[in-house]
């Protein structure tokens, strides 16, 4: 199709261009994301009080509680449908604002380093610390007591944490909804809570897989 | 590889506080108030009232979040009622929540706390003022918001399959659903209930004393 | 002055979620749409060849070993594809990391690139009026059987259309 033409060219990007290795910046230097995150963040004019979304958040898990009528499971599957369905248009966002800046992700490390000093610092001005589990393969990001906005001076009744409502399942399912935008598989689990009376705050995304192109028919 | 993750932990235990030795320019980190993305805000805004549709409208737990809104026209008419009421009751207890660390001093004048709500309590909400605010100068306060539908992106993709050309009037009403839970939040802030009129997308919401 | 002679968008499921040509000697547009099969054909070949070629460079870039990894691993390599040049016109093309590939047919006098205009075409118009519209699908394949480039939907949105045209009108 191409030869046809005498004087074609063809150009592509990514690997195959030498000068796209040479100019992508380190990516085990995570001293380099931590300066883009927070460069990102500095740079978003669009920031906003959090006042209402936390308390927007609170009266919502109510809602939710008073309607599936303290069914504890229904609620936490509720929310991390609500977080899938935000974290899906979420993922067009992040990359709409750091895409000429972000390095390629080359292992599950630095996804991690990425969602915990990027993504997080952007959209909720807080960084969530980043472990590794090199056997399971798992990413774990662990929030220190107050840092996680939607949790910010919540109190869980007795009732609730004894049946393990997770409040703020609603991150569990945006990072799920996000990673499926860009064709990543995950299971994400809300994994420990403090406001459950756990020593921290755990999520864990775990069997990243990827979702293999859609061919279109006939090829 | 592990070395790399101790330093950026010890990194981030850092504190990002600078060491000047003049006081008077150290910003307090307690007064910087708590801020996060606009679109994340707003993404999160528009998925409560959506999810609330859905709790009503739908058995499953999972929903499409575009069906909730085009279809909502097609429900019953309790089922309605009952989801604007849910989203008033949810409106109203936010805007309580919201002014308590307002203190209303009885020194403030009426057109003092409307200008109030115009800026500050809107911003909170929408991170914008309020277009524009008129007075009979008897006690009722029209304030207009132009963005939230009439200026905005928000609008039907006409090739979905549950979208109805012949019924789009109809379906608008799902976007009445808005000015519902904000005229809610501005009631529970005021304590008092707020209206609102809706036309051409431009929302009015009537406060009188 | 750079000339644009058609704009378009196609989606991850292989569908053309969005395209228009631009007919000069009758200053008018055709749109892509249902009932358009001309453009919809067009729209196919456009994607068969950006696909194809996007998946050729690909094979040769893991059978030439200029890489360790396999193309199966979990962040693969992909060589998209920038623009071809033919002695008549160039295809530009942007792929957004989301699968969305935005692709703009000018004359050979748009240069080396037109990432400019295709990331603001995403960012602003796209993110605006699509992305993060409330009322807008999350995925244009509604089920399963739209998936693999049988999906029929087309972008419908008048703020969109609107926008698309202020900014591209001085091009056409």
């Amino acid at each position: 199709m191409v030869s046809s033409v005498p004087d074609t060219s063809i150009s592509t990007t990514g690997s195959s261009s030498s000068a796209a290795i040479k100019n992508s910046p380190n990516y085990s230097n995570v001293v380099f994301l931590k300066q883009l995150g927070e460069q990102v963040f500095q740079q978003n004019m669009k920031k906003i009080n959090a006042e209402f979304l936390t308390i927007t958040y609170g009266s919502l898990v109510k809602v939710l509680i008073d309607h599936y009528k303290d069914d504890v499971e229904k609620c936490n599957q509720k929310l991390k449908e609500m977080g899938k369905n935000i974290g899906s248009r979420l993922i067009d966002d992040f990359y709409s604002k750091v895409t000429t800046q972000i390095p390629r992700c080359n292992n599950l490390k630095d996804l991690g380093n990425t969602l915990s000093l990027v993504a997080f610092k952007l959209y909720l001005n807080c960084v969530p610390k980043f472990l590794f589990d090199e056997e399971e393969k798992i990413i774990k990001l662990r929030f220190d007591n107050d840092i996680n906005i939607f949790s910010k001076f919540v109190e869980l009744p007795d009732e609730y944490k004894n049946k393990r409502l997770y409040y703020s399942n609603i991150i569990a399912g945006i990072i799920e909804g996000a990673l499926s935008g860009i064709a990543l598989k995950s299971d994400v689990i809300y994994f420990s809570d403090t406001l459950l009376g756990d020593p921290f705050s755990e999520i864990h995304i775990a069997n990243v897989k990827r979702i293999k192109d859609e061919v279109p028919m006939g090829q | 590889m592990e070395l790399n993750n101790e330093v950026s932990n010890k990194t981030l235990l850092n504190s990002p506080i600078p060491k000047n030795e003049d006081a008077s320019n150290v910003v307090p980190i307690e007064q910087q108030p708590l801020t996060v993305d606009y679109i994340f805000e707003n993404l999160i805004f528009h998925e409560t009232i959506i999810s609330v549709v859905s709790l009503y409208s739908e058995e499953t737990i999972q929903y499409n979040p575009t069906n909730q809104l085009l279809k909502y026209y097609k429900l019953n008419e309790n089922i309605q009622e009952n989801i604007i009421k849910t989203l008033q009751q949810m409106g109203t207890s936010i805007g309580k929540k919201l002014s308590l660390d307002f203190n209303n001093n009885s020194t403030m004048t009426h057109l003092q706390i409307i200008k109030h709500i115009c800026k500050e309590v809107y911003h909170k909400i929408f991170g914008r003022q309020i277009d524009s605010l008129k007075t009979n100068h008897q006690g009722i306060f029209y304030l207009l918001d132009k963005q939230l539908l009439a200026n905005s992106s928000i609008d039907f993709d006409k090739s979905l399959e549950n979208y109805n050309p012949s019924e789009s009037q109809k379906q608008i009403k799902c976007l009445e659903l808005y000015p519902n839970f904000v005229a809610a939040v501005l009631g529970g802030y005021l304590d008092r209930s707020v209206t609102f009129t809706m036309e051409n997308r431009v929302i009015t919401y009537i406060i009188k004393y | 002055m750079v000339k644009v002679y058609s704009f378009w968008i196609f989606d991850k499921h292989c569908n053309c979620i969005y395209g228009f040509e631009y007919d000069s000697i009758k200053q008018k547009v055709h749109k892509v749409e249902t009932d358009n099969h001309d453009m919809i054909a067009k729209s196919k070949i456009l994607y068969g060849l950006v696909f194809s070629l996007t998946s050729l460079t690909t094979r040769y870039y893991y059978s030439n070993k200029i890489t360790n990894e396999s193309d199966d691993s979990l962040f693969p390599q992909k060589s998209n594809f920038r623009k071809i040049t033919t002695g008549l016109y160039t295809v530009h093309t942007f792929k957004t990391e989301t699968g969305l590939i935005f692709a703009l047919l000018a004359d050979l006098e748009s240069g080396d690139s037109m990432d400019i205009e295709l990331q603001y075409i995403y960012r602003q118009i796209y993110m605006n009026n699509v992305g993060l519209n409330p009322l807008a699908p999350l995925d244009y394949a509604e089920t399963e059987t739209e998936a693999k480039g049988k999906g029929f939907r087309q972008i419908k949105n008048d703020n969109f259309d609107k926008e698309l045209y202020n900014f591209l009108e001085p091009l056409l």
